[in-house]
């Protein structure tokens, strides 16, 4: 039986829902980086995620806090790959022909960078389309 | 004396054809010897001839070769876990 991935592309909802302790997802969030600290996994997120995060507890925690969050992603393990003009133009074009409008910008561009560094998992709590051959990860019970 | 060979015997011993042989004798690459009519080679010019060879390695910059960063793994000692539960949002937004 081949081994599972320890490779994980992070979501801006996870980040945010990690810090945010009245967050409704707070208590699972930080059972899956419980998970991946103890079993040494490698994390991976985006600019644009990062942002994202940084935007939404700017906005509904405070701005200390958002401030600390980006300082803590500079010094953190979470590996970050930086799209380029290919993959910029890759994900436009996935959006445009995609066939359901659920697909957004940011999550075709996140499904791209993924599959560029060979990650086949990520961690989410929205709805992300199944592009690639991606696959959400759950915690192994 | 040095044992002589034939071209053909010459080709066999270096996996190639015999007008090969006799190009390399032409083009003056491979020394050879006439016998009377016939065309000798020595063992000694025939394994000068066939030396060593490595390939050229093309000396690319390192500072031009696409750098692979081996990716980080995350432990509890990371300095994100330190924001675990830090803040607490007020709105209904995410819930």
């Amino acid at each position: 039986m081949p081994l599972p991935s320890k490779k994980v592309y992070i979501d801006a909802s996870l980040f945010v829902a990690f810090i945010d302790r009245a967050h409704i997802k707070y208590d699972q969030a930080t059972a899956y980086f419980r998970f991946f600290g103890i079993e040494e996994y490698q994390l991976f997120s985006d600019p644009f995620t990062i942002l994202t995060a940084y935007e939404r507890l700017y906005d509904d925690i405070s701005p200390s806090l958002a401030k600390d969050f980006m300082r803590v992603m500079a010094l953190s393990n979470v590996n970050m790959i930086y799209p380029e003009e290919a993959d910029m133009k890759a994900a436009l074009k996935t959006v445009v022909n995609f066939k359901t409008t659920d697909l957004t910008f940011p999550k075709a561009l996140l499904s791209i960078l993924a599959n560029k560094r060979g990650v086949p998992q990520i961690c989410s709590f929205e709805y992300m389309p199944s592009l690639f051959g991606l696959t959400m990860f759950y915690l192994p019970m | 004396m040095d044992n002589l060979f034939n071209v053909n015997q010459a080709a066999f011993i270096l996996k190639v054809h015999r007008l090969t042989i006799r190009r390399y004798i032409k083009e003056g690459r491979l020394k050879a010897l006439k016998v009377g009519g016939a065309i000798r080679i020595k063992e000694k010019d025939l394994n000068d001839f066939n030396k060593d060879y490595t390939p050229n390695t093309r000396n690319v910059d390192p500072g031009l070769r696409p750098k692979i960063n081996p990716a980080k793994t995350f432990s509890m000692e990371d300095p994100f876990i330190r924001l675990n539960g830090r803040g607490a949002s007020i709105t209904l937004s995410n819930q």
